[in-house]
């Protein structure tokens, strides 16, 4: 294979750039046909057309151009890019300065063969080069002369030995898309789709439907509502499961390698060296059923990079952690043993939560006092859950502390472990208010690196002398 | 007696244990003052503008333009004099050879633990105001977190500076 000369990327790439913003030119098309549509359906549906083809074809011409003037070249240990029409621009990339290298394969990159590769750097700006459209056997080639010590090979590459693997198959799969809460989100934005077409009906059919409705009677309203919200939450499974099917984590000696999807296939690298922090996660709807997703921190890399790219695991029974952390990553481990917080620190937890609520639910009695409604006092029923969750917020607040580790428990909606090497703690802070410091109560800071910026967890009310401890135990002197 | 007992007590445990040794210039105070009533005359500027243009427009009374002086009035004692009297009561600062201290606050006090492996760079600055009482603020960054020591005499300024950007060299093995 010839390394040395500049190459272009596959000449599909044109198509897969033009479609890749459909959707918006469907959006934009759609607006000006109804702004200078005029009058009749047919006039609008004219001018949506030429609209749309207009896009279209400025969009291909755009690709065709930047895909006719970007170049790359590889070989051993570099990678460079020469790119632009007036403004040309060249950039070699060392092996170095390779934080990692993803692969996705969308659903039309995959019926073509192709595959984006995504190369990511450490350092503020042009974090990553993005080739979104090379063969797979070039995506091969690529990450193998990226690798160090490739030039070595005699051929090919040798044998890697993985350490361990884990996976998320079957049953598992389609429990961890039942409990996401995903159906949610989803049912609100049908539900906004619903009331938009609303708005694009001709009033006199309205007014019939309307006249109409009030013969119907009140149960089939609710019965539409429940069936549409089942509708949502299969869905919103079936999507679950389609995103995350086929996943699986391989542990190699200096790194993980992450894989998952059908229809959007994604891969991800992730150097031992660059994780800061491992999160536990228990959803509201997992907590119960004894699961949690693993997420991880990860320093460096572009901001545009996927939220994705740092899940560990979609759904883990919280008992199987340690086994699947001693298996995968052995670095980090749940603590058995937990310094809860002081029961002195209830009541601040009590008052840190319902008297924003009070105020906002008296906001609530006063305004629809004002309208003339007369339950407003109903508003003060929001204190309930206020309530339970700052008691809940208090009881599963927790620290631990071993040899190398620091595990922060905390409850916002979810509950979340946080566990932090002592080594990847950037600095430490205790803050302290004074009726804390009359109470004997410290709120501990542990700040970490994250992508595209750094983290702050944080854990309200820690009794002074264990904050203290976390502090000896991170000081180097005391 | 035995209130003045317990007002000691309450005084000790107002503060945090351990508090790191050295502390800023004294200084340091007369700039926190003097910004302090720069800040009361312009929010005293702002209660006037609010007086003179938006009183009488929608529903401001006359009453929220008195309300607007009254803030600018509370402010003063305490930007003028207590938050500079607790902000130099608690500002400490330590340097070691492994790690750097600081601690400061008026209300909530903090008190940060910085290890000098982590820090990726030093720098000092000084506005006019601190230039003029030949003070500096001296900046230690680490990857996620910039720490101030405000109002640091300039010689010692740039003596810590170097001396902790030296320290920081020592050991930059890991990230």
């Amino acid at each position: 294979m010839k390394m040395s000369e500049y190459v272009r990327q596959h000449p599909l790439l044109i198509v897969i750039e033009a479609l890749r913003g459909l959707p918006s030119y469907l959006g934009v098309a759609l607006v000006v046909s109804l702004t200078q549509g005029g009058g009749s359906m047919g006039q609008m549906a004219g001018v949506f057309l030429a609209a749309f083809g207009a896009l279209l074809l400025m969009n291909m011409l755009f690709s065709a151009l930047g895909w006719l003037y970007f170049y790359y070249r590889y070989d051993y240990g570099h990678i460079h890019i020469r790119k632009g029409i007036v403004f040309k621009s060249e950039r070699s990339i060392k092996r170095e300065r390779v934080q990692s290298i993803n692969v996705y394969t969308n659903i039309l990159q995959r019926a073509v063969g192709l595959a984006t590769m995504q190369i990511k750097t450490a350092g503020t700006e042009e974090t990553e080069v993005n080739l979104r459209a090379l063969s797979l056997a070039e995506v091969e080639s690529i990450r193998i002369h990226l690798k160090g010590g490739a030039e070595n090979w005699e051929d090919g590459e040798p044998e890697e030995n993985v350490l361990a693997i884990e996976k998320l198959e079957g049953r598992n799969l389609w429990l961890a898309g039942a409990t996401s809460g995903r159906f949610l989100i989803l049912f609100s934005v049908i539900a906004f789709l619903a009331s938009q077409i609303f708005a694009y009906m001709p009033d006199t059919f309205l007014n019939i439907v309307f006249a109409e409705l009030v013969e119907i009677p009140l149960e089939f309203l609710a019965i539409t509502l429940v069936a549409l919200l089942i509708l949502s939450y299969v869905v919103s499974v079936v999507l679950f499961v389609i995103q995350y099917a086929r996943f699986r984590v391989e542990r190699y000696q200096d790194r993980l390698e992450i894989s998952w999807g059908i229809l959007k296939q994604n891969h991800v690298s992730i150097g031992l060296h660059r994780i800061q922090a491992l999160t536990v996660q228990e959803g509201l709807i997992r907590q119960p059923l004894g699961l949690s997703s693993l997420f991880l921190e990860v320093a460096g890399g572009g901001s545009e990079g996927q939220e994705q790219i740092s899940m560990l695991h979609p759904l883990l029974r919280f008992k199987d952690i340690n086994r699947f952390l001693g298996n995968v990553l052995p670095e980090y481990e749940i603590p058995g043993k937990l310094a809860f917080l002081p029961s002195r620190a209830r009541i601040r937890y009590i008052i840190r939560a319902t008297v924003p609520t009070a105020i906002v639910a008296g906001a609530l009695w006063h305004t629809a006092n004002d309208a003339g409604i007369g339950f407003g006092y109903v508003s003060l029923l929001l204190l309930v859950p206020a309530l339970v969750l700052a008691l809940s917020r208090h009881a599963n607040g927790a620290t631990s502390l071993d040899d190398r580790q620091l595990t922060l428990r905390f409850r916002d909606i979810n509950r979340y472990h946080v566990l932090i090497k002592r080594t990847h703690l950037q600095s430490f802070t205790l803050n302290a208010d004074p009726i804390q410091r009359y109470k004997d109560l410290r709120t501990v800071n542990a700040p970490v690196l994250s992508s595209p910026s750094a983290k702050y967890f944080q854990l309200k009310d820690v009794d002074a002398t264990e904050a203290l401890r976390i502090w000896r135990w991170y000081s180097k002197t005391s | 007696m035995e209130i003045a007992v317990s007002l000691q007590e309450i005084r000790q445990r107002l503060r945090l244990e351990n508090e790191p040794k050295e502390r800023i210039d004294p200084r340091a105070w007369k700039v926190w003052t003097i910004n302090g009533s720069f800040n009361f005359l312009i929010l005293m500027g702002l209660a006037l503008a609010f007086n003179n243009y938006a009183v009488g427009i929608l529903f401001i009374t006359e009453f929220h333009g008195m309300l607007a002086y009254a803030v600018a009035l509370l402010y003063a004692p305490y930007g003028m004099a207590v938050a500079p009297w607790l902000a130099m009561r608690f500002w400490r600062y330590e340097v070691r050879e492994e790690e750097l201290e600081t601690q400061h606050g008026i209300f909530i006090i903090r008190r940060h633990l910085i290890p000098m492996i982590r820090v990726q760079h030093v720098d000092t600055e000084h506005g006019p105001l601190m230039r003029y009482f030949g003070l500096a603020t001296l900046y230690v960054t680490t990857a996620a977190t910039r720490f101030p020591i405000p109002a640091l005499p300039k010689e010692r300024a740039e003596e810590l500076r170097g001396e902790i950007s030296a320290l920081a060299r020592v050991s930059d093995e890991d990230v």
